[in-house]
């Protein structure tokens, strides 16, 4: 009996080790604040949220979601770091508990809206404010890029009404 | 009466590259905390009383090419806690407070509305300050408002964003105006919150600031105000540290003596201040108050261009008496697509419409609804606690209601309410009708909170508040109140003006004294 716990005990060990520690691509350079894991969650959402293609074919990722976050980290009150850092750890393992599906970074593509849609809808206060925090800080990070503001016509003029030749472009 | 502009407004102001890491010392007669729109009223007006006066603000100068369009780098760079600031109660109330010399003047619309005399009234009969009552702030409102210039939006620069809510108000025979602002020349670039760039807008660093130190006033920034030096009930200075700009990394410290000292930092960092020092009273840090707001966005079928025209140009008071403002709504895209439903090209699809999008937003006066700021440990950071009432929550609801009802007139093919619980475009087809049905709570929204007061209520009960209707602390001999944490109750419009009204007044009652 005991040998079984062991065992039993010894998998759990193991699963969990895997799960929270294992499996991840080595930290990009870009993005020295966040950890290996944390960068692959960023990235994972952002490309959730913002797949590569359609009219407007940047992907979040390519849109530089990293090196925003990074910036965002680096110059954060300690306070807001961490709350950071813990978004990022509940966006990673929440779906083990909320949905009973594999860490966020393991999921297919689809897998990973379909997680994400789940709190954007939930009845749960906590899982909307999780998703409208990480919502909030991939489309900052989207919409960064100039290309993404471009694409909707949303660049910056200082003279709006004074015509397009006289019209001064960031 | 003309207008004093200033070529060089930051000319003459100190700052953190000029401290070189040394420990500061310095003294003065009066000593004001804070450079936002209370503070440097109250500075400039006893620089020109003849008082030694010394500006103290914890954010950097920053001028047009500072500023940074992207709505994240601006969040970083002006906002406290880059802009990621918090109140929690019964739901999270996002918050934003600038970090920067002229404070929130250098990064809201503009907005200039006088507090209506009744409301006065009412905060004179509630709160037993009889002196605030029968028009007593008339000349300083008037006094501001020509030093600022404050005018009427014009309609050159409104841009099709805030013609359709006029448009839509007239439909449904709402009463409405263009918004009056400080600004002059502006060109309706609609860059309110990123920092105005063409120097259109009258933000204190550039005008209140500058004639602060044309009449003698010293103005240090990047200076973080920690501590109050107190010998019994008097005030005799102010310590605390020099902060590097954008990093906001801890440098060398300061101390400042004065014979007077003038807290202008804020709603939230005012009642700090008071409450490290003991002063105050039980009230420091109560009864903080805020301005809920929520918007709807309008889907037209043609063009609007939403980031051309004045950035909050249109406005209706006819619902003031209820407790409800309806502006135009204007930010940068990233922030406003936060609220887009939807993943993948459907979102894409939202950002793509944006063209043909004009937001409209409501904030409510927020009477049942309160909480408390105080000091998370030693340190400067506010623990924020705000809990919206259900009966404000119904003013909300019924705010977002007419801005659908406004968006129909002016044309609206969709619009999209960002209320959990309704479905997230309604159609024409579908009309108000959602909205109007559902039974709405605290958390079925994002609330912004921004135009926040009340945490250092003023109030002839020194049992029920903190200090008297000269801003005057009431347990301190040298201690005075410039922001809005003296409000004793919602302005019902938007503070800037009614809090620099204030200041005026105070600053001049110190100078006199």
């Amino acid at each position: 009996m005991i040998e079984v716990a062991m065992v039993v005990g010894l998998v759990a060990t193991v699963g969990l080790v895997r799960g929270w520690f294992l499996g991840y691509p080595a930290a990009r350079p870009e993005a020295p604040s966040l950890s290996a894991k944390e960068q692959a969650v960023v990235m994972a959402a952002a490309d959730a949220m913002f797949p590569r293609g359609g009219a407007l074919p940047l992907s979040g990722s390519e849109a530089g979601a990293l090196r925003y976050v990074h910036e965002s980290l680096s110059t954060s009150p300690t306070r807001i770091r961490l709350l950071l850092r813990l978004l990022f750890v509940f966006v990673e393992h929440g779906p083990w508990v909320v949905n009973f599906r594999a860490r966020l970074t393991r999921q297919s593509p689809e897998q990973r809206v379909a997680t994400l849609r789940s709190w954007a809808e939930s009845p749960v206060y906590f899982l909307r404010v999780v998703f409208t925090s990480l919502r909030t800080i991939v489309s900052l990070a989207y919409l960064s890029d100039n290309r993404v503001v471009d694409g909707i016509g949303a660049t910056p003029n200082t003279a709006p009404f004074e015509g397009h030749k006289k019209a001064v472009l960031a | 009466m003309k207008l004093q502009v200033f070529e060089r407004p930051h000319e003459g102001v100190r700052r953190f590259s000029d401290y070189q890491d040394r420990a500061l010392r310095d003294r003065c007669d009066v000593l004001v905390v804070g450079s936002g729109p209370g503070g440097s009223v109250a500075a400039r007006e006893l620089a020109e009383a003849g008082l030694d006066v010394i500006l103290l603000e914890e954010g950097p100068p920053i001028g047009p090419q500072d500023m940074r369009q992207e709505a994240g780098d601006t969040l970083r760079r002006v906002f406290r806690e880059g802009g990621m600031r918090v109140a929690r109660g019964n739901g999270f109330f996002p918050t934003m407070q600038a970090i920067a010399l002229g404070g929130g003047s250098l990064v809201n619309s503009a907005i200039c509305c006088r507090i209506p005399g009744w409301i006065l009234d009412g905060w004179a009969e509630e709160h037993h300050l009889p002196e605030l009552a029968d028009g007593a702030l008339d000349a300083d409102f008037e006094a501001v408002e020509a030093f600022l210039g404050v005018t009427a939006t014009d309609e050159a620069i409104q841009g099709e964003r805030n013609l359709l809510f006029k448009r839509g108000c007239e439909v449904l025979g709402i009463p409405a105006e263009p918004t009056p602002r400080n600004v002059q020349g502006c060109k309706g670039s609609a860059e309110c919150f990123t920092g105005c760039r063409n120097g259109a807008k009258r933000s204190t660093d550039t005008s209140y600031v500058p004639a602060a130190i044309r009449a003698g006033a010293r103005v240090y920034t990047s200076l973080r105000a920690e501590q109050l030096v107190t010998e019994g009930r008097r005030v005799v200075g102010v310590r605390g540290r020099q902060i590097e700009p954008f990093t906001w990394r801890e440098a060398g410290t300061f101390q400042i003596e004065a014979r007077r000292v003038v807290l202008a930092a804020g709603c939230m960092a005012t009642p700090l201040l008071l409450q490290h020092a003991g002063l105050g009273g039980a009230h420091a840090g109560q009864h903080l108050k805020g301005h809920p707001g929520l918007a709807v966005y309008g889907l037209y079928p043609h063009k609007v261009e939403p980031w051309k025209g004045a950035t909050q140009g249109y406005q209706s008071l006819a619902f003031l008496r209820e407790g409800i403002k309806l502006e135009v709504l204007w930010a940068p895209p990233a922030l406003l697509a936060v609220r887009f439903p939807g993943f993948g090209d459907e979102f894409k699809g939202h950002l793509l419409d944006f063209e043909r999008m004009a937001p409209f937003d409501v904030i409510v006066s927020a009477r049942h609804s309160g909480g408390s700021v105080k000091p998370l440990g030693r340190t400067m950071q506010p623990d924020i606690r705000f809990d919206l009432d259900p009966r404000d929550v119904a003013m909300l609801q019924r705010g977002l209601c007419l801005l659908t009802d406004i968006s129909w007139a002016a044309g609206a093919e969709a619009v999209q309410p960002g209320v959990h619980g309704v479905p997230p475009v309604l159609t024409r087809a579908m009309g108000t009708a959602p909205l109007q049905r559902a039974s709405l709570r605290a958390t079925d929204f994002t609330v912004g909170m921004n135009h926040v007061f009340g945490s250092a209520r003023m109030g002839g009960n020194y049992r029920t508040s903190v200090a008297d209707s000269w801003g005057k602390v009431h347990d301190a001999e040298n201690l005075y109140l410039c922001d809005t944490s003296v409000f004793p109750a919602s302005p019902h419009v938007n503070p800037m003006l009614t809090c620099m009204a204030l200041a005026r007044r105070t600053a001049r009652r110190i100078a006199a004294s």
